[in-house]
C-alpha cells in the first residue's frame, strides 16, 4: 500500500499511522525534531489532504493519502477554494455540528479516567466518556461547562455537561539541547511504538533526559550521528531515544477553563519535577524559539511567564506548550528564583480548520421582505443593508431615478421600523424621548423627529403619527430607520421602564410591509386602486387600497409626492402587483436603494449612520429646527444646553461641483490641508451637476473646497425643489 | 428531514398589563404564546377581550411555523444552546443563530420564526 509524501510514493503497512509510515520510509514528517507519536507535540504535523497542521501520528495511513510537509521556514500556504463574493458567499460553515447534554463528561479513558467514570456510575450518574481512542478529539473546554469535540467522522460535537472530569494523563518530556532538531530523536514511548510496528531504528542510543548534554548529527542530511552525555561520553548511533523519570501533566484542557464544575484528576493534576533549566537548543519547535531567544526576551525585561510567552512566542504554536512548557517553566523559575506556574491555555488544543471552528456559527441572519422574490423576478441586484436584503437596483438606477422624478415608482420600504405606542403616560413618554413637541400633533397628523442620546447626538430619526381613536385615547405610530429600528425599540423601552411610565409598546416592523408610491403621478396611481381622497402632506389615514387594509403615510424622502402604504406582510405581493398593474400605462417602475439614495441626496436629507457620525448633534447637521430647547425635558437636552453657546468645529455641509461625483469618503481639502470628507455624492442628471454632503471639521468653515482636485462650493440644501412644492403637490 | 415550506402563524398579538393577559380567557382551540409578561400571541383567535383600556390588540402577521415530529425536533436541538422548554411552555432563543421560538406539545413541537428569517432557518437547519 502506498501514499504520497511531497508527491513521492512511500510504502506503508497495515495499521501504520502516517507518522510511523514516514519514519518506516527513513524520513521525518517535518524537517526534524523529537517525535513522541502520542499526539502531544506538533513535531509530526503536516498537511494531509489539504489540511495543514494535521498530526500525522494520529492519522491512519491509507492508500492515496497526500501528505505535504510544511516549509522549513514560514507557514504553509493558505488555500482558498474559490474567489470570495461577499454578497453571494455562504453564510455558514459546511461542517456539521451536533449538540448533546450530559450529566458527567470524563475526558480520557486511561486508568484515572476509567476510575472517575466508574465511581460516578456507582453513584447513579450518567457518564459520557470522550477519548481519542474512541474517536473523540477533545479540542476545548469552556465555562458552562461545554466540551468541544472533533469527531472522527468529520463532525463537531458540543457537549453541555453538568460536570466535567479531565483525566488526560501525562506526557513524556522532549529534550532541549544542541542538536535537538535533528532527525532520529524519539521519546521512549515513541520508540516503543515504532518497534512494535516493526520499524528498524538502526543503532539506538538511549539516554535519560537529565543526563543529556547534546545530540550530534550530520548537518548535510540532518540525521543524528551520536549523543553526548553530561559526563562528556559520546555514543555513536542512528537514533536517540530520550527517556525521563517524570512526565509532565497533560493539562492543556484543564488550563483553558476556571469552572467549579470542571476538575482534573490523575497524572494530569499532579505536580511534577521540572527538568533542568535549558541552556541551549530549540525550546519551542512549533514557533522555532531557542534558549537564546528566551534569554533575549528576559534581558528586555519580560519577567512573567505569560510575558515571556507573548514576547518570545514560546508556547504559542501548534501544541500550545505541550512540548515546551516544562522547559519554559524551568527557564523562568531558574531566572526569577520563583516557581513559575503554567501559562493559560486557550481553545483549541488542536489545529482546527476554519470550517470546524465555525461549525453551526453563522453570519448574522439577514431578513427578506415579503417582496424578496418579486424583486428577484424583476431583475433586482440584492444586497445587505441594515439587517435586510434589499434591492440595490433593477438594472438601471438612472431609469429608476427618472421614474420617480417624472412619473411614478414603487419602493419596498418594508424594512422601516414601525411601532405602536399607547397608554396613559404615552404623551409624557414621547415628550421626554423626542426633542420636538409631541402633544400638539393632532390626530391624523405626523411629524418628523430626531432621536438623540444623552449627549445630544443623533442616533436615529423617523416620524411620529398620532392616530385618531374612537375613544379619544392617545395612540401613536412611530417609525424608525431600517438599520436603527431594533436599537431604537430597545432604547425606548429602557427609558420608559426607567421612568416607570405606563406605556404599552408593540413593534410592528416585521408584521407590516410597506410600499412607497412616489412621483408626480403617485396620487393618480393611488386613485386608480381605490384611494379617492389621498391624505395631504404629513397626514396619514387608515383605508383599504386594492382591497387591502393600509395605513397610508403622506411624506417625502424622495422629494416628490410620496405615500407609504403600511399593510399586512401577507398581502404585500398582492398589493405590489395591483399597483404595478394599475400603473402600467403611467410607466410605473420599481426603484432600488441606489436611486433612492440619489433622490434623497438632492433633497439634502441625511441618512443616519451614513452622513452622520457618532457625535453628530442637530446643530452640526443644521437640524436645529427639529429641536425645541424650550421644552422642559427630553433626552439630550442638558447636553445641548451646555454646548449651545460654545463654538463648534465641525459641520455637515451641502456642496456642489462640476464633473463626475467623487467617491463617497473622498477627502475634502482646503489648501494643502484635509478638513473633512464626503459622505454622500451623486452626479444629478436633473440638476446638471454633482451634489454632495460632507463634513468640514476645521474652522473657519470654507465656502470653497477642493475635492478630487476640483473646486466644490458649499451650497444650501435642499439642492432640489427648495420650497418643497413637489413633495406637497 | 423533509424540507417543507413553513405555515403562517395566524392569530392576534396582545400587549397589555401582565395581570390583564393572565386573566384573559381564550377562545376554544386558541393557544397563547407568552412572549413577555406584557406581550402574547394568541393563535387561532379572531377576537379577544382584555381587561386593559390601553391594550394593543392587532392581527399578527410576523411569524411562520413548522410542526415538527419528535425526531425532527431532535435534529433541531443540535442547533440550540439553551435548554428546551417544558411541555406547554414557550422557549425563545437562537436556533442555528436565528431568533426563534419553540413550543413542545404532547405529540409534536412548534418551531416558530419571523417570516423574514424563515429562509435563513431552513437553509441552516435543512
Amino acid at each position: 500500500m502506498r501514499m504520497a509524501v511531497d508527491d513521492q510514493p512511500i510504502e506503508f503497512s497495515d495499521g501504520d499511522s502516517v507518522a510511523v509510515a514516514i519514519v518506516r520510509a527513513g524520513q521525518h514528517p517535518q524537517h526534524g525534531g523529537t517525535l513522541c507519536l502520542a499526539g502531544d507535540c506538533g513535531n509530526c504535523s503536516a498537511e494531509i489532504d489539504g489540511i495543514a497542521f494535521t498530526r500525522t501520528c494520529l492519522t491512519p495511513a491509507r492508500p492515496g493519502l497526500r501528505v505535504v510537509r510544511h516549509p522549513l521556514v514560514g507557514a504553509p500556504a493558505l488555500r482558498l477554494d474559490a474567489p470570495v463574493d461577499p454578497v453571494a458567499s455562504p453564510n455558514h460553515s459546511t461542517t456539521e455540528l451536533r449538540r448533546s447534554r450530559a450529566d458527567l463528561v470524563v475526558i480520557g479513558a486511561g486508568r484515572s479516567g476509567t476510575a472517575a467514570a466508574d465511581a460516578a456510575r456507582a453513584e447513579g450518574r450518567g457518564v459520557t466518556v470522550l477519548a481519542g481512542e474512541l474517536g473523540d478529539d477533545v479540542v476545548g473546554v469552556y465555562p458552562g461547562p461545554v466540551v468541544i469535540v472533533r469527531q472522527s467522522g468529520g463532525e463537531m460535537l458540543h457537549v453541555h455537561a453538568h460536570d466535567v472530569v479531565i483525566a488526560t494523563g501525562a506526557a513524556e518530556l522532549h529534550p532541549v539541547c544542541d542538536g535537538n532538531m535533528m532527525r532520529g530523536i524519539y521519546t521512549a514511548g515513541a520508540a516503543e511504538r515504532l518497534r512494535s510496528a516493526g520499524v528498524d531504528l538502526g543503532v539506538v542510543a538511549t539516554i535519560e533526559l537529565d543526563r543529556l548534554q547534546r545530540i550530534e548529527g550530520d548537518d548535510t542530511t540532518g540525521r543524528v550521528t551520536g549523543v553526548v552525555a553530561a559526563d562528556g561520553t559520546t555514543t555513536a548511533c542512528d537514533s536517540v531515544v530520550v527517556s525521563s523519570r517524570t512526565k509532565a501533566p497533560r493539562d492543556l484542557l484543564a488550563r483553558m477553563v476556571a469552572d467549579p464544575h470542571v476538575r482534573t484528576v490523575g497524572p494530569a493534576a499532579e505536580a511534577f519535577e521540572l527538568p533542568p533549566c535549558p541552556t541551549s537548543g530549540m525550546v519551542c519547535p512549533c514557533s522555532k524559539v531557542t534558549v537564546d531567544d528566551m534569554q533575549l526576551v528576559w534581558d528586555k525585561g519580560f519577567r512573567h511567564i505569560e510575558l515571556v510567552k507573548r514576547a518570545s512566542l514560546c508556547g504559542t504554536g501548534t501544541c500550545q506548550g505541550s512540548a515546551c512548557m516544562p522547559h519554559l517553566r524551568a527557564f523562568v523559575t531558574a531566572m526569577s528564583g520563583q516557581p513559575a506556574a503554567p501559562f493559560t491555555g486557550r481553545p483549541a488544543s488542536r489545529q482546527l480548520t476554519i470550517s470546524e471552528a465555525a461549525a453551526d456559527m453563522h453570519l448574522d441572519p439577514f431578513r427578506r421582505t415579503a417582496l424578496h422574490d418579486v424583486h428577484i423576478a424583476l431583475g433586482a441586484r440584492m444586497d445587505r443593508f441594515g439587517g435586510w436584503w434589499r434591492p440595490w437596483n433593477y438594472g438601471n438606477a438612472l431609469d429608476e431615478y427618472w421614474a420617480v422624478r417624472e412619473g411614478v415608482s414603487l419602493g419596498d420600504v418594508s424594512t422601516l421600523g414601525k411601532m405602536i405606542v399607547t397608554g396613559p403616560d404615552v404623551v409624557e413618554a414621547l415628550e421626554r424621548i423626542y426633542p420636538t413637541t409631541i402633544r400638539d400633533i393632532r390626530p391624523g397628523r405626523s411629524r418628523y423627529v430626531l432621536l438623540l442620546n444623552e449627549r445630544g447626538h443623533l442616533i436615529d430619526d423617523g416620524m411620529v403619527c398620532r392616530e385618531a381613536t374612537d375613544d379619544g385615547s392617545d395612540r401613536f405610530v412611530l417609525t424608525f430607520t431600517s438599520g436603527g429600528a431594533s436599537f431604537a425599540e430597545a432604547w425606548i423601552r429602557d427609558w420608559i421602564e426607567s421612568w416607570n411610565l405606563d406605556v404599552h409598546i408593540l413593534d410592528r416592523t416585521l408584521a407590516l410591509s410597506a410600499i412607497n408610491v412616489t412621483g408626480p403621478l403617485a396620487g393618480e396611481l393611488l386613485r386608480r386602486v381605490g384611494l379617492a381622497d389621498p391624505p395631504r402632506f404629513l397626514q396619514h389615514v387608515h383605508t383599504d387600497i386594492a382591497g387591502i387594509p393600509c395605513h397610508v403615510l403622506r411624506l417625502s424622502f424622495t422629494g416628490e409626492a410620496s405615500f407609504e402604504l403600511h399593510h399586512p406582510r401577507t398581502n404585500s405581493v398582492e398589493l405590489w402587483n395591483a399597483l404595478m398593474d394599475a400603473g402600467g400605462d403611467l410607466g410605473v417602475k420599481p426603484h432600488g436603494l441606489q436611486a433612492l439614495f440619489a433622490l434623497r441626496l438632492e433633497k439634502g436629507h441625511v441618512i443616519v449612520g451614513m452622513d452622520t457620525e457618532m457625535d453628530s448633534t442637530p446643530r452640526r447637521l443644521d437640524m436645529d429646527w427639529a429641536v425645541k430647547l424650550d421644552k422642559p425635558s427630553f433626552i439630550g437636552r442638558t447636553a445641548l444646553l451646555r454646548t449651545e453657546g460654545l463654538d463648534d468645529h465641525r459641520r455637515l455641509f451641502g456642496m456642489t461641483m462640476q464633473g463626475p461625483a467623487p467617491t463617497e469618503g473622498a477627502p475634502i481639502w482646503v489648501g494643502d490641508e484635509i478638513v473633512g470628507h464626503v459622505t454622500s455624492s451623486f452626479h444629478s442628471p436633473g440638476l446638471g451637476q454633482t451634489v454632495m454632503l460632507g463634513w468640514q471639521k476645521h474652522t473657519p468653515f470654507a465656502d470653497t473646497v477642493t475635492i478630487d482636485g476640483r473646486p466644490a462650493h458649499v451650497t444650501p440644501t435642499p439642492f432640489y425643489d427648495a420650497a418643497g412644492a413637489r413633495a406637497r403637490a | 428531514v423533509h424540507v417543507r415550506a413553513p405555515d403562517p402563524l395566524h392569530g392576534l398579538r396582545v400587549v397589555a398589563k401582565p395581570n390583564a393577559i393572565d386573566s384573559m380567557s381564550l377562545p376554544a382551540g386558541a393557544t397563547m404564546l407568552r412572549i413577555a409578561t406584557d406581550d402574547a400571541i394568541v393563535t387561532d383567535a379572531a377576537t379577544l377581550t382584555v381587561d386593559d383600556p390601553f391594550a394593543i390588540i392587532e392581527p399578527e402577521y410576523t411569524f411562520v411555523h413548522w410542526r415538527l415530529t419528535p425526531e425532527e425536533l431532535t435534529g433541531v436541538t443540535h442547533h440550540i444552546e439553551w435548554p428546551l422548554p417544558d411541555a406547554g411552555e414557550l422557549g425563545q432563543g437562537l436556533v442555528a443563530g436565528v431568533p426563534a421560538k419553540i413550543m413542545i406539545k404532547p405529540d409534536h413541537a412548534l418551531l416558530i420564526v419571523s417570516a423574514g428569517l424563515a429562509h435563513e432557518l431552513m437553509e441552516r437547519l435543512w
